[in-house]
């Protein structure tokens, strides 16, 4: 068995609505283990997305506490919580949401500037995976001038690009064509096979989540069906 | 490179979306206030230059008179002054005399001066402020000339080569009632203008023999010097007045009108604080004009924290971004301002903007003063910059996850 990653302990996640508390991840455990592929279903509402963005550091959790080999991210500051992802996670969005003033290129070099790497490598790294991608002949192309799965592709490469040790992703698939979703889904398992990533995508697609081992469903803030 | 340049460098160069109403606003505010700052400061600036010279080319950098009486030993103040002569440029001898004009049946009070013919041109720059007229120290018929202000001429209703009489009050040695005035013809040979309306309605300049002969003596009010350099005057007669003691004044340019140039002083402070209101005023539009682009933004914010920007890089994102605005906005301030006062002085020689009886300046050029770009700079990027704190400070607090919810 490969060494655990991530270990969600009792992560709660309340919001208040109208000044009634509403709680949207009751008490869920999870452990995430190095080179795993997992999935995690759900209908809308059932709280997908919000644990996508706790265990991303996107969020803080109302109670509970997450630990990456080990370390509580819980309690890092936001700028501790940023360098961290930059080195050590990818995500990728439903909505693809490549900034439209910057080339394909441009978008996918944005993680290695924010963190101030190298230009010349980064530049070297942008290209080989757009080529990667398939993208090698539009990487001058605004993302306005690319479909949607196109547009998804050069998201996934903008994730990859520092070599993060797990890629989130929040319904890659959803708002693509089938054929545009059938790629996507097939460079993504290529993607961990080749960079040994961990990779913990949310989708409704039961065809995609179908292709992971281990699956994972939500129904109202609490696991319907938890497997170790 | 930081990447936030690199950042604001691809939205800007999206310019359409960049400029957008709120942005364009914002800056005609700030271009506003630095262009009317910039033409009240270089109005003063100029104004103070323009009466600088004004008096400088009356009555010379720096004048040393004798506190009671005139001077009688010049040998001896020259040895004095002899140390000091290094910083000098040339000096003139001058012998003054409160006086009376007389002409078709017209009389006023003048301040008649007794120069050095010679010198008049290099001390007191007669030659320059010459407007009808020439430059001739000629006698005509055994008349003399007399250089005399465009507004006593005026006043008198005296033209080129008009004669008149200078009637000069003397009071007779034996009897304390008695008046024996001197009379003396000279002929009009140029209208001066002095610059200020003080100068051009009171000054009439003659050859100095002439008035040492008319009030019978060889001594002289004073000497008026030109330095080298004008600004160092205040200095230089401080020195000199401290070598020569209490029985000589010795009086720069500044001294001379003091209360003038303070009040221009302050009054400049003033304007400059009255004015930059409108920069203040456009600082809110700033910190408007931020919070509209954050918002219209959120999703980049949300999307750069994903990826790995501190709060503190979007916080500096977004100061940059305001002191941009300001810094587009205070140069095209800085040229729309250097367009208002060039047509200032144009306008100034079409239609007399300033009327010389109630300014006391004919013309008032403008002038632009490193000093005065540096404040203006510097106060509007301050306001912009203080204007970016609460905006940045919001930006930099930004959930990452709500922006990142929708399309």
């Amino acid at each position: 068995m490969n060494k655990l990653l991530m270990d969600v302990k009792c992560v709660t996640k309340s919001f208040s609505r109208k000044g009634e508390p509403l709680d949207v991840l009751k008490g869920i455990d999870l452990d995430i283990r190095e080179g795993e592929a997992l999935c995690i279903m759900g209908s809308s509402g059932a709280g997908k997305s919000t644990l996508l963005h706790i265990l991303g550091t996107l969020d803080q959790p109302t109670l509970g506490k997450i630990f990456f080999e080990g370390v509580d991210l819980t309690r890092k500051s936001s700028a501790e919580l940023a360098s961290f992802r930059s080195q050590t996670m990818g995500f990728v969005f439903q909505f693809h949401h490549l900034l439209p003033e910057f080339t394909a290129l441009e978008n996918v070099l944005l993680p290695c500037r924010i963190a101030g790497d190298s230009r010349r490598e980064s530049l070297q790294k942008a290209e080989a995976l757009l080529g990667r991608m398939g993208m090698k002949d539009r990487k001058d192309h605004y993302p306005s001038q690319l479909s949607g799965g196109e547009q998804q592709r050069v998201a996934i490469a903008r994730a990859l690009i520092r070599g993060p040790r797990i890629l989130f992703a929040d319904e890659p698939t959803g708002n693509l064509d089938s054929s545009n979703a059938k790629i996507i889904q097939d460079l993504f398992f290529q993607l961990k096979q080749e960079q040994k990533l961990t990779l913990v995508v949310v989708t409704h697609d039961q065809n995609f989540a179908a292709r992971f081992p281990r699956r994972l469903e939500l129904k109202d803030g609490m696991w319907v069906s938890y497997r170790f | 490179m930081f990447f936030h340049f690199w950042i604001l460098g691809k939205y800007m160069k999206a310019w359409r979306q960049f400029f957008d109403v709120t942005i364009l606003l914002t800056m005609v505010g700030i271009t506003m206030g630095v262009a009317v700052l910039l033409v009240a400061m270089s109005s003063f600036s100029g104004f103070e230059t323009t009466l600088k010279r004004a008096i400088i080319e009356a009555v010379g950098d720096v004048a040393i008179y004798k506190r009671s009486g005139k001077i009688d030993k010049i040998e001896v103040l020259e040895k004095q002054l002899n140390p000091y002569m290094g910083s000098v440029q040339d000096k003139l001898y001058f012998l003054g005399q409160e006086s009376l004009v007389a002409s078709k049946g017209k009389i006023a009070a003048v301040f008649l001066q007794g120069v050095e013919k010679e010198k008049a041109a290099s001390v007191l720059n007669l030659k320059n402020r010459i407007t009808r007229g020439q430059d001739s120290w000629e006698y005509r018929d055994d008349i003399p000339p007399a250089y005399v202000g465009k507004d006593l001429l005026k006043k008198m209703g005296l033209q080129i080569g008009d004669t008149f009489k200078i009637i000069l009050p003397r009071t007779s040695k034996t009897s304390a009632s008695d008046l024996n005035p001197i009379i003396k013809t000279f002929y009009v040979t140029a209208a001066l203008d002095l610059g200020k309306y003080d100068f051009n309605s009171r000054f009439l300049f003659v050859d100095l023999p002439i008035v040492q002969d008319l009030l019978d003596t060889r001594m002289i009010s004073g000497i008026r010097l030109k330095l080298k350099n004008s600004d160092r005057a205040e200095k230089w007669a401080q020195v000199v007045q401290e070598k020569l003691g209490w029985s000589y004044s010795v009086m720069d340019w500044r001294q001379t009108n003091k209360n003038y140039f303070s009040a221009i002083d302050y009054e400049k402070r003033v304007i400059f604080f009255v004015v930059l209101v409108i920069v203040i005023a456009s600082g809110f539009n700033v910190i408007t004009s931020l919070f509209v682009t954050i918002l219209k933004r959120y999703r980049d914010i949300s999307l750069f924290k994903t990826l790995g920007a501190r709060p503190r890089d979007i916080g500096f994102l977004f100061c940059l971004h305001g002191l941009l605005l300001g810094a587009i906005g205070t140069l095209l301030g800085l040229t729309i301002g250097w367009l208002l006062c060039y047509l200032f002085e144009i306008g100034q020689k079409v239609f007399p903007l300033l009327p010389a009886d109630i300014y006391r300046l004919s013309f008032v050029a403008t002038e632009f003063r490193t000093q005065d770009i540096v404040w203006i700079c510097s106060a509007t990027m301050t306001i912009c910059f203080l204007s970016t704190l609460i905006p940045a400070l919001r930006g930099a607090r930004l959930s990452p996850v709500e922006g990142l919810k929708y399309e």
